[in-house]
């Protein structure tokens, strides 16, 4: 007397699908089995690896509002979908129930439709029920094959040659293909093998792609969520996971796939950027800027990253235009290279901000010749940013206006005439144009162009301190917690520019040093540090300054979550009530840091002398 | 078991004896599972014996039944019913309460055989029974004959134990027959099973069990000797 006489048996049989069973597919079953009990009125704990079959008794699943969703019964089945296991389940009255490997379960009935579309068919009525959920959460509760791209899966067998592969792989412009013997998943080959070991270990491309292979690489069953699927890719260190139904590959998800299904993350949006094809497309996509920025503050990303992602963005839609509208114009007739300016080019926006942008071309320029290309793409660009939310500069510090679409030689010439005779007006340039970065065309244009610039900067000493005199323009609002020094124009009331009054000292602090002492990093942060490792600022002088910039801009970001949680437009004026009383201390040793830097600059580089 | 040292004194004795069958040496050397123990950590193997009368010194073991309990959970694939051949014709009382039958019981093991598969299950085991007095009586009896050893050291709960203790603390009135398996299993709300044998008993012990511990509350933090 065995197995097949247990009680819990007879029950299977009775209990719908498994009365299609047979009863070998019963007993097998059984071995993946187990028996526990909760007593009413509590808490039943459910795990996404297991199906639940209530034998006794009665289970209560409740919303997230507390609202009854489903009573279950006896044969009634629940956590066959993952999006309930959000769902509160307990027991209405003591409860005996069996739970049962899902994997396993699913396995077994891989050939039987009835018992497939059973759960497939409860799935469709509990997921109708439970819209209200999907919406609120992210998708990434559905199961990995229907977030896959049936084209990501490419199958081949591990006798092919690495040569047939690397063809297909380029075909396809796939990254990865999965090996299999006899239909059976036996291994993975991503691009970075053909680096890592193709040309690195001088591989024969002739011989069977199982040699380059990685072996039984781990898999993901076809029923499992998206979000299992991101924790094995994060433990594991991969971003392909072949999916598997009964040992038979009928899917890839990767960590592309997942990115995807999450609209307001950075990596999505640029992939996103990435495949437009028109001003429009690009116009839809930028205006998730400001959720990226509401998710990136509610995840609690450090400002340092936030500032990055958000440039970034930037960054892509500067590219895609260029790539569009070189695709509208044709080849370029000459090198150039498009240079940001200010913010964007120190990978330090916040958000939309204006566009400052220029055309540094190559010297065989001919302006009868090329003009035409050059304006007409400059204007694409242009009219793309301005309609993506990066509005016309005012002080038309753009490539479309002549002045700043020129070439490398006449570049040159600007720069020489602000270096060695700094006029105001000299200086205003200034200030923006040495934060420059090209992110799209020759950099080596821009680098030629820096090179010279350098040159001057380090040994002028002259113009470094009209630089100096220039920055401290801004100045940190001590007397802040005194009584209150307000902008002069009195509209923001009580409140403080920590942009002008906080960040802009320090960044105009980290210029001055960077020009004289030809450091080449544009990024604030990256400035200081390597100032730092050059001796051209005082280490602790240089950390200071970092911690107080990076607390500035937290207490300046934490003010913009503020305003986006309440639907107004994000802007740098924080009111002194919203501040709270250690950061008030903190923000008044932050003040005080870049104060002290500001007069040792002052000192440094002379400013009483002009 | 009050005195868990002095079981392991005894168990540690009998180690020391040269002639142990293999299966009892291999019970016998492991140590008993610890009171400070959490149960969630404890394997158990829940038993039943079905028997032919009440009086050890006479009556024989006819089946016995287990499963065992992982994680507080019970697994219903250990789940075994072992057959003795007990050389004697059965008494028509206990065929009508075990349905078994003289032709299925001759076709059952030698007791010595049956007896050892039960040691090799006990190994690292707490065991569970309902109603102690049948199950330990019958063992030791069994152990004496085979092995001429007194007692079998082990740790064994009692589901009637461990419910007439919370009814006295409770100061709960039960009716004589309150604490049959039967009837506690209805107090639990659990199914009621139309089987009678050892096996399936063994599994309602065990389903009893699982109700019992879930009612003393956190389930993760109760240790082994507050069910002793």
């Amino acid at each position: 007397m065995e197995i097949e006489d247990l009680e819990i048996i007879d029950f299977f049989k009775l209990t719908l699908p498994l009365d299609s069973a047979t009863p070998a597919q019963l007993e097998s079953l059984i071995t993946k089995t187990q028996v526990a009990y909760r007593r009413k009125g509590h808490i039943l704990t459910t795990k996404p690896d297991f199906l639940y079959l209530v034998r006794k008794g009665a289970v209560l699943i409740e919303d997230e509002n507390e609202e009854l969703f489903s009573i279950l019964g006896e044969h009634q089945w629940f956590g066959y979908n993952s999006q309930l296991l959000l769902y509160t389940h307990s027991c209405q009255e003591d409860t005996l129930y069996y739970r049962i490997d899902k994997k396993y379960f699913y396995e077994l009935f891989s050939d039987n439709a009835v018992v497939e579309n059973f759960f497939l068919d409860a799935n469709l009525e509990t997921s109708l029920k439970s819209q209200k959920l999907i919406k609120q959460n992210s998708l990434l509760t559905n199961s990995v094959l229907s977030m896959s791209r049936a084209s990501d899966a490419y199958l081949v067998d591990k006798k092919t040659s690495i040569k047939q592969v690397a063809k297909l792989m380029t075909e396809n412009t796939t990254t990865s293909v999965i090996v299999t013997d006899e239909d059976k998943l036996c291994g993975i080959v991503t691009d970075r093998a053909f680096c890592t070991k193709v040309v690195a270990m001088e591989v024969d491309t002739s011989s069977p792609i199982s040699k380059i292979m990685t072996n039984n690489p781990l898999s993901i069953a076809h029923y499992k969520s998206g979000v299992e699927a991101m924790l094995l890719m994060a433990n594991a260190h991969i971003r392909h996971l072949p999916i598997v139904k009964n040992k038979k590959v009928v899917g890839m998800i990767t960590a592309a796939d997942l990115l995807r299904k999450q609209s307001h993350n950075v990596v999505f949006l640029i992939n996103e950027i990435l495949v437009s094809d028109t001003t429009d497309e690009l116009e839809e996509i930028s205006k998730q800027v400001p959720l990226l920025l509401q998710h990136s503050y509610e995840s609690n990303m450090d400002e340092h990253d936030i500032t990055y992602s958000v440039s970034s963005v930037g960054r892509s839609i500067n590219q895609q235009l260029l790539k569009q509208a070189e695709e509208l114009l044709g080849q370029p007739p000459i090198d150039y290279a498009w240079v940001v300016a200010g913010s964007l080019a120190r990978s330090e926006q916040i958000a939309h901000s204006d566009q400052d942008n220029l055309l540094i071309l190559a010297d065989d320029y001919q302006e009868e010749l090329h003009e035409q290309y050059f304006i007409k793409l400059a204007k694409y660009v242009s009219d793309g940013l301005n309609a993506c939310g990066y509005v016309y500069c005012p002080g038309d510090v753009m490539a479309t206006n002549k002045k700043w679409r020129q070439s490398l030689s006449v570049w040159k010439s600007y720069f020489k005439q602000w270096i060695t005779s700094p006029e105001p007006k000299a200086l205003m340039y200034a200030s923006i144009f040495f934060d420059l970065k090209c992110i799209y065309g020759e950099a080596q244009l821009l680098d030629d162009l820096l090179t010279n610039v350098f040159d001057m900067t380090t040994r002028n000493t002259i113009f470094q301190s009209h630089m100096a005199a220039n920055a401290l323009h801004y100045t940190p609002p001590l007397g802040f917690f005194r009584n209150f020094m307000l902008d002069k124009n009195g509209v923001n009331k009580k409140s403080l520019d920590l942009k002008k009054k906080g960040v802009v000292p320090i960044v105009d602090v980290a210029r001055v040093y960077a020009l004289s002492h030809g450091v080449r990093s544009i990024n604030t942060q990256d400035r200081l540090r390597e100032l730092s490792d050059v001796g051209g600022m005082s280490s602790s002088g240089a950390n200071d300054l970092i911690e107080a910039y990076k607390f500035i801009n937290s207490v300046r970001i934490k003010h913009q979550k503020r305003q986006i949680k309440l639907g107004q437009p994000a802007d740098n004026f924080v009111l002194t009530e919203e501040i709270s009383s250690l950061d008030k201390k903190h923000l008044k040793d932050a003040f005080g840091i870049v104060s002290d830097m500001q007069s040792a600059m002052s000192s440094r580089y002379q400013t009483s002398i002009l | 078991m009050i005195n868990h040292f002095l079981a392991n004194y005894y168990r540690k004795k009998l180690l020391s004896n040269t002639h142990l069958p293999k299966s009892l040496y291999c019970y016998l050397s492991q140590p008993l599972v610890e009171g400070k123990n959490l149960i969630k950590d404890i394997e158990f193997l829940v038993l039943d014996f079905e028997t032919t009368g009440l009086d050890a010194s006479k009556e024989k073991i006819i089946s016995i039944g287990y499963t065992v309990i992982k994680n507080l959970h019970v697994l219903p694939s250990t789940s075994r019913h072992i057959l003795i051949n007990p050389k004697q014709v059965l008494v028509e009382q206990n065929v009508a309460i075990h349905q078994l039958t003289d032709e299925e019981l001759k076709s059952g093991l030698p007791l010595s055989s049956a007896i050892d598969k039960l040691l090799s299950q006990m190994v690292n085991r707490v065991i569970v029974v309902h109603f102690d007095k049948i199950e330990k009586s019958f063992l030791n009896q069994v152990c004496r004959k085979l092995y001429q050893i007194n007692i079998l050291p082990l740790v064994m709960l009692d589901t009637l134990k461990i419910e007439r203790r919370k009814m006295q603390k409770t100061q709960q009135y039960t009716k004589p027959d309150g604490l049959r398996l039967f009837n506690l299993r209805e107090k639990y709300n659990l199914p009621r099973y139309k089987a009678h044998n050892a096996m399936q008993d063994a599994i309602s012990t065990a389903e009893l069990f699982l109700a019992q511990v879930d009612y003393m509350g956190n389930k993760e933090a109760i240790k082994l000797r507050q069910l002793i």
